[in-house]
């Protein structure tokens, strides 16, 4: 069995299926094959080693005792040595985050923990910390007819005239138990992320809606709580903390740093920094104010149209 | 006119100098500063732009360092090698402030980027 899939614009043919994220019918050669074979023990000479993995520039090794070993390799291959009684959705798990993540290290691709929905064409960008909102004010925005493009994670790379395109991840929302239940819905009925984790993939109306193709990215947030007064809900950044925001929410980045490519991803983000019109949401947090929130950014977008 | 990481990292501020992966002793920059010993800008310093602003980079820990007015002032004023008393003069001349201040401050922004290895001793006698 052969699954297809389109993820962050690598086209990537796996023998593994990775929980129906993004499955694809695209044909042509693919950039990334997912296969399993048997996995070295360690690398010749990493750049790093640490507890769980070690990596240089173009090889990255992934050993969880019991679970398995993942070898990712110049950017187009992975490598999947399973330890006995590992299913398939915690292989999963190890694909679409760690070993994704390498994939883009090797191919100086950054991505980005944001989730996005396109106003007036263009995508629009939210990111933060884990558990700042990104995926339940995405769906808020997708209920309030704002087309969801991509959420967790998406890839950003200008394009060849310097505008910043977002390849998109997955066609569904990784929500928290709560989130859901606190807009009525069971979580029962849908995947779980990670097996313990309360946390939960919800497809989108129609995955086969999903489409893979770029969009422009011209708006980013960053969702932040109201920690003191503000004035304004929606505040520009630039320069330094723009490319902050940025940097700090590139995923895996530490990947960079440890095969001695820090600068590169500094470049990376710094591109992407300067494109982009950077924004603090300020705004209440809690499920309450949803609705608020989305008020005031679709005021935002009018001002701005 | 102090530098300053963007707000959601984690610059590590230290109240002293350590001795770093150099292996300079404990207390070279104050020595340094103190001493008025000239400074350059470090060999392997970065910068970037983003929004028209300059951005210092300290490539090996990630930290990014933004400049205010007075900031940029010293680091341009930096663009040959200068003691710490030179680059006071040169604020007093412009700015309205009196020398102490201005040599306390300057000092701690120049403490700064050495610990950061952004700037470096312009002596080849460095301790």
């Amino acid at each position: 069995m052969t699954y297809s899939y389109v993820l962050g614009g690598l086209h990537i043919r796996s023998e593994l299926p990775l929980g129906g994220a993004g499955e694809s019918t695209v044909p042509g050669e693919p950039d990334v094959t997912i296969e399993e074979a048997a996995v070295p023990r360690a690398l010749e000479s990493p750049t790093h080693r640490g507890p769980l993995y070690e990596l240089d520039p173009d090889r990255f090794l992934l050993a969880i005792d019991g679970l398995a070993r993942v070898l990712v390799e110049d950017g187009t291959r992975v490598e999947v040595e399973r330890a006995e009684g590992t299913e398939d959705r915690d292989l999963a798990v190890l694909l679409l985050g760690p070993a994704f993540g390498a994939l883009c290290q090797q191919r100086r691709l950054l991505a980005l923990h944001a989730s996005a929905v396109r106003v007036d064409g263009a995508a629009v960008g939210f990111t933060g910390t884990s558990g700042a909102g990104k995926s339940t004010l995405a769906w808020a925005l997708t209920e309030a007819g704002h087309p969801l493009v991509s959420d967790d994670l998406c890839i950003v790379r200008p394009d060849t005239e310097g505008r910043i395109e977002l390849h998109p991840f997955a066609p569904r929302l990784k929500l928290w138990g709560h989130a859901l239940r606190g807009r009525g819905e069971e979580p029962g009925g849908y995947d779980q992320a990670r097996r313990g984790l309360d946390k939960y993939w919800m497809p989108v109306d129609d995955p086969t809606a999903f489409d893979p193709t770029p969009t422009i990215l011209d708006r980013l947030y960053l969702l932040a709580g109201l920690g003191r007064p503000h004035d304004e809900q929606i505040v520009p950044v630039r320069g330094l903390e723009a490319m902050g925001i940025v940097a700090n929410h590139s995923y895996r980045r530490r990947y960079f740093a440890e095969a001695g490519l820090a600068l590169d991803h500094l470049r990376l983000c710094e591109r992407v920094a300067d494109e982009l019109s950077v924004y603090r949401l300020n705004r209440p947090i809690g499920l309450d104010h949803l609705r608020d929130t989305v008020a005031v950014l679709e005021s935002h977008w009018e001002e701005q149209s | 006119m102090s530098a300053s990481g963007p707000p959601d990292d984690t610059a590590a501020v230290a109240d002293h100098d350590d001795a770093g992966p150099h292996g300079r002793r404990r207390g070279w920059i104050r020595d340094l500063l103190e001493g008025d010993q000239p400074v350059r800008r470090g060999q392997q310093h970065e910068t970037s732009e983003v929004d028209g602003e300059q951005i210092l980079v300290d490539v090996d820990e990630g930290v990014l360092y933004g400049f205010d007015d007075i900031g940029r002032e010293i680091w341009e004023a930096l663009s040959e090698p200068r003691r710490p008393s030179e680059i006071v003069e040169r604020l007093l001349d412009q700015y309205d402030v009196d020398r102490d201040t201005c040599r306390t401050q300057t000092n701690r922004f120049l403490f700064e980027l050495l610990r950061a290895r952004l700037l470096e001793p312009a002596t080849d006698a460095a301790p």
